[in-house]
């Protein structure tokens, strides 16, 4: 088992490595150089420019910015932002909470009601109830998260006008303690609404095949053979078998939602770090969107690795088999 | 009559999506014909709601929110279709060399695989949308060259389980090429799923192209749903029709690929259906 | 005394536009304390007969009636709380795939104590425990295997903690589902012996489900033979496969090497296929291969004649005695 999660973690590792050379890459050969964007419209003063460029070491062949920026990482520098010159690291710090709330609350609501809905649809397969929840579940799908955010604020915030608009806090109040966490959640229940609605439909999928497929199984078969009640196979072993791949997924998820958020983060106007990714792509903050993709990418490799400590506490096939 | 109700009777979803995406090329193909304005063209009826004149209404510069749905269904049928097949040749041909091959050949694409599969795709779009320009050419190959990994996957397990197959053995024993076996019968027998796979990209490389014009990163010259809804969020109170009628045309468009591609899964595993249960 | 009754009892599989009669008409009975093979080809229906009268077929995409009488009481039209008394702790399955029929996620002892609990929900954990090393022994295996994953076991120890979870309730009545045909002959006949050794020892009335002949041969006093969902012919082992009234159930020994009277070891094999059942027919299934098929055969259906009190047939043109060795 030892040798099968250093397996993982390497490929973690190498994943890593993957994402931050694409993403060095990718940056150093795009068009747009930073330094005319930091000085903005001004006419470019020679001597200013110069001052940046030997700052940022903008001037040094990009292997050698490459290599300065691995070895720099290695020390827990992500560098500074081109833009406000603030280190990177600060900016996540304060960006991430709220990001992180976000995508874990969508992503615990998501699991519970697309859990429940796999469920009680697998118990029905086929028949016309599981077919009607499936086809909705694919209207789900199909639903530009921007675009329900814009519809509920609409509904719910411009016409019923029971909840805010945008933003994190209520401008015109100052609330503290308790009424400011509740100010907040105020705030985030419609943006949490559109990020569920969007995931749901993957966790039902999930649940209802992995349901289905174990209530196929030969010893669900032998359990009712044996008497045993419906209710007791189900919770007992339908559940525990049939668990095991919502849990991966919601690791990986967890993860991935990080980066999902940023659009609802835009359309609902929350300082999270989705948002302040499009203000740096305008900017070509480099240090940022690098930094940023760093944390995207070390996160989804954690996960995973994570996703496949608990998988061989789930599973004792896999513990065998990796020995 | 009663073969057509049965058909829908036993593939309903199938029936629908293609009966919705057939309604939708119409559409594309005739747009010019079936718009009421040229959707680029201003007028002096600004933000005027749904009315006779204008069915879904008309947006800050007075330009037909209809013709412009109409036209921008052009825009997602071109990138969704064009970059799920750049994905599913990339997934393709991936998954069958690592899957036929095997050995070292397959450790190796298996890994490439692997990190293409957790590198996340979103993130990375918008990275390159943003730095390199958001020509429609630019983000169709984009899309498509960060969403192949999928199909790959499939594939591999696809040309995993022909290659034991007997009709695969005898070519090998009778000395046949295996460019040539790879060709003629890993890809041709293992397709379907892809088949399937590649209908639900076309729908998620809509709803992608759509997020990316929502941001301000679609191609700029070209009408597309995702651009039609950002320029209605400012409008969103005064103007609620300029947002609203893109969404709706998104969502059916989805809806119609999502459709096709479950009733062909249905189709490639009649067990979903027929589980033991209570 | 009969023990299981199973009268005109028919299962039928329901799909989206057709329906599959997969047990049809069928009436047995079953003595206690005998010994029953039920051999027939693959699609005979042999399985789903038990499996309906357990009522282990998915309900919605089957159906079952007729009745099944175990000590008069009717298992098809009994209430769910009954049938699950009756389940394991009077009748038990020992399933074909060993492998698959264990929790892969539980240990042997969770699976094997939950089951325990069904009917002694009042079991202490020492005496459940103690149930099961006795359990076990009796099929020789050692007390280890409480603590393992089915995956760690191999085919012929998870069939043998099978066979020990089918005998927890001491039941009257045993069924092998072609419970040992992915076994080698050799593991197969071992173990096969070990529960005549239990079965004399627990008195019970085994049903072994299997389409190989030779087993049924050795191991049954008595072989009913299926052919398309219904029964052909039923009886003492040594009458039908020595003398088979039936021109299906000769047609199956002599597809069997080991029995072909002659000694020269001509094996014929059955020419045409099954009947499909998804469609209606009139009269015999057999008809449309058999030898002695008549206009009568493929319109009237054959009623049931008895050569004596335990040996039945279900043909309007039946053999007699010694026409065995007559070539077709």
């Amino acid at each position: 088992m030892a040798r099968y999660l250093s397996k993982r973690v390497l490929t973690g590792l190498l994943c890593v490595l993957v994402a931050l050379c694409l993403n060095f890459a990718l940056i150093h050969m795009a068009p747009g150089d930073p330094i005319r964007i930091l000085v903005g419209n001004k006419e470019p003063n020679p001597e200013l420019v110069q001052v940046l460029t030997e700052k940022y070491g903008l001037d040094q062949p990009a292997l050698v910015q490459f290599e300065k920026y691995i070895g720099n990482l290695l020390h827990g520098d992500l560098g500074d932002s081109y833009y406000t010159g603030e280190p990177v690291l600060n900016i996540i710090k304060q960006k991430l909470p709220l990001t992180l709330l976000l995508a874990g609350s969508m992503v615990f609501i998501a699991v519970i009601i697309g859990g429940l809905l796999g469920v009680f649809c697998a118990k029905r397969a086929g028949g016309k109830l599981d077919t009607f929840l499936g086809s909705f579940t694919y209207l789900f799908d199909s639903v530009p998260g921007y675009w329900l955010g814009l519809m509920l604020i609409l509904l719910f915030a411009s016409r019923l006008k029971i909840l805010p608009t945008t933003g994190l806090v209520s401008i015109r109040e100052s609330y503290t303690g308790f009424a400011h966490i509740l100010d907040m959640a105020k705030h985030l229940i419609l943006p949490i609404t559109t990020g569920v609605i969007g995931i749901v439909p993957y966790y039902f999928r999930i649940t209802r095949a992995s349901v289905i497929q174990q209530l196929g199984e030969d010893f669900i078969v032998t359990l009712r053979a044996a008497g045993m009640s419906e209710h007791k196979i189900f919770y007992k072993y339908v559940f525990r078998n049939a668990i095991i791949p919502t849990v991966t997924a919601v690791g990986i998820h967890l993860a991935y939602m990080i980066a999902g958020s940023t659009i609802i983060e835009i359309v609902f106007g929350l300082p999270g770090l989705g948002s302040y990714l499009m203000t740096s792509i305008s900017r070509r903050d480099y240090p940022i969107l690098m930094g940023f993709y760093l944390i995207l990418s070390v996160s989804v490799a954690v996960m995973m690795i994570v996703v496949d400590f608990v998988y061989t506490l789930l599973d004792p096939r896999v513990r065998h088999v990796s020995d | 009559m009663k073969k057509v109700k049965h058909l829908i009777h036993r593939y309903p979803r199938l029936i629908f999506g293609l009966c919705m995406a057939f309604v939708l090329v119409i559409v594309a193909v005739l747009a010019p014909l079936l718009s009421p304005y040229n959707p680029y063209d201003l007028s002096d009826d600004m933000m005027v709601g749904p009315s006779a004149a204008h069915w879904f209404g008309t947006d800050k510069l007075g330009r037909d929110i209809l013709s412009m749905i109409l036209y921008g269904s052009r825009t997602s049928l071109i990138i969704g279709i064009s970059s799920a097949m750049i994905a599913a040749v990339i997934g393709t041909i991936i998954g069958a060399i690592a899957g036929y091959l095997g050995g070292k050949a397959d450790l190796i694409l298996g890994e490439i695989i692997n990190i293409f599969m957790m590198i996340p795709s979103f993130f990375l779009i918008l990275i390159i949308v943003a730095l390199f320009g958001s020509g429609l050419f630019k983000v169709m190959i984009v899309i498509g060259l960060t969403s192949w990994t999928g199909n790959a996957k499939i594939m591999r397990g696809q040309a995993l389980s022909l290659r034991s197959r007997t009709f695969v053995k005898a070519s090998e024993a009778v000395g046949e090429n295996r460019m040539k076996i790879l060709i003629k019968h890993i890809i041709p027998n293992g397709i379907f799923p892809i088949v399937s796979n590649t209908t639900m990209g076309i729908a998620s490389a809509i709803l992608m192209e759509s997020s990316l014009a929502f941001l301000g990163l679609g191609d700029p010259n070209t009408v597309s749903w995702g651009q039609l809804i950002a320029n209605g969020k400012a409008y969103l109170t005064s103007g609620w029709w300029i947002s609203f009628f893109g969404g709706i045309a998104i969502i059916y468009t989805v809806v119609a690929f999502f459709f096709i591609g479950d009733g062909l899964n249905v189709i490639l595993n009649p067990k979903i259906r027929n589980v033991t249960n209570v | 005394m009969s023990i299981l009754e199973i009268k005109d009892l028919s299962v039928s599989y329901l799909g989206d536009d057709y329906k599959v009669r997969a047990v049809d008409h069928v009436s047995l009975n079953i003595e206690e304390g005998e010994s029953l093979g039920i051999v027939g080809e693959s699609g005979s229906g042999k399985s789903t007969l038990m499996l309906g009268i357990l009522r282990l077929l998915n309900e919605r995409t089957s159906k079952t009636e007729g009745e099944a009488l175990f000590r008069g009481n009717d298992l098809i039209s009994m209430n769910k709380k009954e049938l699950a008394k009756v389940r394991w702790s009077e009748i038990s399955v020992v399933f074909q795939k060993a492998m698959n029929v264990f929790s892969p996620v539980h240990t042997i002892e969770t699976f094997l104590s939950d089951i325990y609990k069904v009917h002694r929900p009042n079991a202490k954990r020492q005496e459940i425990r103690k149930e099961l090393t006795d359990l076990l022994a009796m099929v020789n295996l050692p007390k280890q295997v409480l603590r393992m994953y089915p995956h760690e076991l191999s085919g012929g120890m998870l069939q043998r903690t099978s066979i020990a979870m089918s005998l927890m309730f001491r039941p009257k009545i045993l069924v092998l589902d072609e419970a040992t045909t992915a076994l080698d002959v050799i593991t197969q006949n071992q173990i096969l012996s070990e529960i005549l050794e239990i079965e004399e020892k627990l008195h019970l009335t085994r049903v072994l489900i299997t389409h190989d002949m030779s087993v049924v041969a050795n191991f049954c006093k008595k072989i009913a033979v299926f052919y398309a969902g219904r029964l052909m012919e039923v009886g003492y082992v040594e009458d039908v496969l020595v003398h088979p009234r039936h021109p299906y159930t000769r047609d199956l020994v002599k597809s069997y090497p080991t029995f072909s009277e002659d000694g020269t070891g001509t094996v014929i094999s059955i020419p045409g296929t099954m009947i499909d059942l998804k469609k209606a027919y009139t009269g015999c299934p057999y008809a449309n291969r058999c030898d002695r098929a008549t206009e009568q055969c493929r319109t009237d259906r054959p009623m049931e004649d008895q050569m004596d009190e335990h040996w039945s047939y279900y043909c309007h043109n039946p053999l007699q005695g010694g026409e065995t060795d007559e070539s077709r």
